[in-house]
């Protein structure tokens, strides 16, 4: 069953994509540096995008992870390997330097510049988009094909699957929950239509009170005059212990949300529902659990 | 005759070059002084620190006996008023407005004009000619008018001194007899002290019954017009020969202006 | 027979603060949800529901004596900078105070990080810091005893571009939700009012009102440096200290606006001239007036950015350039064609 809402192609993937094979149909015409043959078994792979490092280390390829992103942290062996720099604006030269047989990106604003240099320069280069839940279950099986493990590949794309299924059966009979994803407080951020959450959401058995698309800045006037009844609150840092209470304080002082009244503010680590990679399927059944608590475990 | 304005050993250098060594210049109540002298001799700077915009690095400058230092600028403004060369005006204001300003020394923080003020303003601007004008923008007015209008925001401040600086430099002729017939009528009728430092020689011949010409930041000669207005003077301050006449109005010196000399100017 | 300029002044300002209270009614009635002037009775009588209540008392109420205030303080610095640089081109920001406030609120974003309540008071306190910073820094073009204002205008810009570059240096280098959170500041917006205690509110008020009152104080003296500084000191003005007193006054009153605000801009330019336009050039009256009419204008506007794109809401800054600016073109424009 496919996922319900198909995800927003984004313009800027497909401007972004739209180039790279600009640039792959100038570069094979001119004569470039020689590109090397595609193995079917990659040893040196280069990830510049947290969604394609999870996947690759979901698919067990973990060992063959040469270079991630500083923003790569799960697993937390992912954090050991060499870093290239930021998701939005990552170093061509530390991608370079790590002599990659394969670089895997997912197109986002900023990197553009630094994937075509990296493809400029001769190496292996797959845009594989890992932004919305189908790109989730493609880019499974995309990577898993690039690096020689299709059946494996298609092992965790159809588990998660079934994982997702499984939990918009049992919500289909419940009540559905007027929810909020927010992603930011100062400024207020939430997710709208075309997201990952959002889709993710109304999975889970939720209706986005966000009356937007992709991730608006919004009014606290709207918020209240919505009344959520459960408002979702990415972790907005990590690192800062005290952050969580910052969140709820927030939230705390407005009373007339039900959400707020009942207690529902619920901060948790947003990479999981963020990212489209494998732990899509968790993600949502941590919404489902935390939409409706008493019906499901 | 009481001295209005004394300069004692007045000694001034602009960052390093100096100009004024130990200058001895004393002005009485009721004169009318003009102060000659080519570029560069001094004759602004007379004037800034005349009103204590500039202090001297040595000597004093006295205002009616008590030196400029120990009067605040309100009390000195009370006293002395000046007509500067030009006035660049940042903002649209009326001629009223800015002739009231002249009141300012005389009124309180926020200058709200009293009867008394308006008065003033309004003689003030009828001494200058300007009264018609007193709803115009400063903008719109000619060169004269304006000019006129700042003389008249001089008087407004009722001094006992006033000075001018080259105030008919940007003047078409009738405007600067017109300038000088006044200046003439508030010194001989109100016995203002004025001082009017000017390149205009001949008609401040005519007007003043004193002038100090001033040379390299020193006097080299003060009195009467005739007196100082000499060939041999004129030639080594402007580095110029003249021809000395007679002003068929005042009979006084009139200088006509020949050629200048070989030498370089001194 | 009184004073003309105090006949003039009263019937203007009357009117003005008759303006000042009908947006600020306007404001309080429109939004993106459904709560109007008719939810008022309910909300006095206590029978309003706690969604309408939280609406019309916690947002609302709070951005419109925000935007009312910043409004008039930047509007009132506006008039005290165009005076002391003769220029009217001159706006709050022009000799950096507001860089400095900017990049104290960036440092603090970058460091401390988002917290959301922890920094309702810190960013402020950092920005302020950072105004107050420059305002000593500016002290330098402060030569012999004598300041230029063109020397005090170009000191300014300097600071202004290193400003510049360290904030855009901060935010490239930080992470994603800071650079958001830093962006928006710069921006401009009243969203912080919501969460503010009351007691910061009535705080910034009394600041902003004795630091304008105190202004006016110097509107006078204002007037008499239209003609330059040395004609000021011909009429008695210690010029020096009436420009440094009125740089001080104005920064300060800018500094506490845009540490909770952030950098919205246009106000501090537009509301002067138009004013002016209107009311003429004498500060005694203009800086009250265009203080008055700031603060309408920024309410409207605010409540322009907040409903407009609901359920988004826009910087209020990008509401003031985008209606201030062609407004202002239009009166600047027929004001030539009259003259």
């Amino acid at each position: 069953m496919r996922g319900t809402g198909t995800g927003m192609i984004s313009r800027s993937k497909v401007a972004w994509s739209v180039a790279v094979l600009c640039l792959a149909i100038v570069t094979a015409c001119e004569p470039g540096p020689a590109v090397p043959e595609p193995t079917t078994t990659p040893a040196r792979i280069v990830s510049m995008a947290p969604s394609l490092t999870e996947i690759l280390f979901a698919l067990g390829l973990g060992d063959r992870v040469v270079g991630v992103t500083s923003y790569c942290d799960y697993p937390p062996e992912a954090r050991e390997r060499a870093q290239i720099g930021g998701f939005v604006n990552p170093s061509v030269e530390a991608v370079l330097a790590l002599e990659p047989d394969l670089v895997i990106v997912s197109p986002a604003a900023g990197n553009r510049d630094a994937a075509l240099a990296v493809r400029g320069a001769g190496v292996r280069l797959e845009v594989v988009p890992a932004e919305t839940l189908d790109d989730t279950f493609d880019a499974i099986r995309t990577v898993a094909e690039l690096c020689g493990v299709p059946e494996r590949g298609e092992e965790l794309a159809d588990s998660l699957r079934q994982r997702i299924d499984l939990v918009a059966e049992r919500v289909a009979e419940l009540p559905r929950v007027r929810a909020l994803y927010c992603i930011q407080i100062d400024p207020l951020i939430a997710a709208g239509r075309g997201t990952l959450p959002a889709e993710l959401m109304e999975l889970a058995g939720g209706i986005n009170v966000v009356d937007g698309d992709r991730y608006p800045r919004i009014g606290i006037e709207s918020v209240l005059a919505e009344s959520p009844e459960i408002i979702l609150q990415s972790r907005m840092d990590a690192s800062d212990p005290g952050a969580d209470q910052a969140s709820i304080d927030y939230w705390s002082q407005w009373t007339s949300l039900p959400a707020v009244r009942d207690g529902r503010v619920i901060v948790f680590d947003g990479t999981t529902s963020l990212r489209a990679g494998p732990r899509v399927a968790e993600a949502v059944e941590f919404i489902a659990r935390s939409l409706h608590p008493e019906e499901l475990e | 005759m009481a001295a209005i304005l004394q300069f004692d050993r007045v000694s001034f250098a602009y960052r390093g070059a100096p100009l004024f060594a130990g200058l001895d210049l004393s002005v009485g109540e009721g004169e009318m002084a003009a102060v000659l002298g080519p570029n560069g001799s001094g004759k602004t700077t007379l004037v800034r620190l005349a009103v204590g915009h500039l202090e001297p690095s040595s000597g004093s400058v006295t205002l009616r006996g008590t030196r400029l230092a120990d009067l605040s600028p309100r009390e000195r403004a009370r006293t002395i008023s000046v007509v500067p060369q030009e006035s660049r005006l940042a903002f649209d204001f009326r001629v009223r407005e800015i002739v009231l300003m002249g009141r300012a020394p005389h009124q309180g923080v926020l200058g709200i004009d009293g009867e008394e003020d308006r008065a003033i303003a309004l003689e003030a601007m009828e001494q200058t000619g300007v009264a018609h004008l007193a709803e115009r923008r400063f903008h719109e007015l000619s060169g004269g008018e304006r000019q006129r209008v700042v003389i008249a925001r001089a008087l407004a401040q009722r001094p006992r001194l006033l000075l001018l600086d080259e105030p008919t430099a940007f003047l078409d002729l009738k405007h600067r007899l017109a300038v000088y017939a006044l200046l003439t009528r508030l010194n001989r009728d109100l016995g203002i002290t004025v001082v009017v430092v000017s390149h205009d020689i001949n008609l401040a011949a005519r007007h003043c019954d004193r002038v100090v010409l001033l040379h390299r930041g020193a006097v080299a000669a003060d009195g009467p017009p005739d007196e100082v207005l000499t060939a041999a003077h004129l030639r080594s301050v402007y580095a110029v020969d003249v021809d000395i006449r007679r002003d068929a109005v005042s009979g006084r010196t009139y200088v006509f202006p020949l050629n200048p000399t070989d030498e370089s100017p001194s | 027979m009184t004073s003309p300029v105090l006949k003039r002044s009263v019937p203007v300002l009357a009117g003005l603060v008759v303006v000042l209270v009908a947006c600020a009614w306007l404001s309080l009635g429109v939004g993106p949800s459904g709560a109007t002037w008719s939810d008022v009775p309910d909300l006095l009588s206590g029978t309003a529901d706690p969604t309408t209540r939280d609406i019309l008392l916690r947002v609302r109420l709070p951005r419109l004596i925000l935007a009312a205030l910043v409004g008039a303080a930047l509007s009132g610095a506006g008039v005290v900078f165009q005076a002391v640089l003769r220029n009217p081109l001159a706006d709050p920001y022009i000799l950096g105070v507001s860089g400095g406030a900017a990049l104290g609120a960036v440092l603090f974003t970058s460091v401390v990080g988002n917290a959301a309540l922890g920094s309702a008071l810190g960013r402020p306190g950092a920005a302020f810091g950072g105004a107050l910073a420059t305002l000593f820094l500016l002290s330098l073009a402060r030569v012999r005893g004598h300041t230029e204002p063109t020397v005090l205008l170009l000191v300014g810009v300097v600071l202004n571009a290193f400003y510049s570059a360290v904030i855009l240096f901060l935010l490239t280098a930080g992470d994603a939700s800071r650079f958001r959170g830093a962006l928006f500041y710069l921006v401009g917006s009243m969203a912080s009012a919501s969460s503010l205690p009351w007691s910061v509110l009535v705080s910034i008020a009394a600041f902003v009102a004795v630091g304008l009152g105190l202004l006016l104080i110097v509107s006078h003296r204002l007037n008499l440096l239209a003609f330059g500084e040395e004609v000021a000191g011909h009429l008695g003005v210690d010029s020096e200290k009436t420009v440094w007193g009125a740089v001080a006054g104005a920064s300060l009153i800018t500094a506490a606006a845009v540490a909770f605000t952030g950098l919205v801009g246009f106000v501090g330019l537009i509301v002067p001239h138009l004013v002016r336009t209107l009311a003429g050039p004498d500060h005694r009256l203009l800086l009250p007036a265009s203080a008055l009419g700031g603060a309408s204008f920024l309410v409207l506007a605010d409540t322009v950015a907040r409903t407009v794109v609901a359920p988004g809401e826009m910087p209020v800054g990008v509401v003031t350039a985008l209606v201030g600016g062609p407004f202002f073109l239009f009166l600047f424009l027929k004001h030539l064609r009259e003259r």
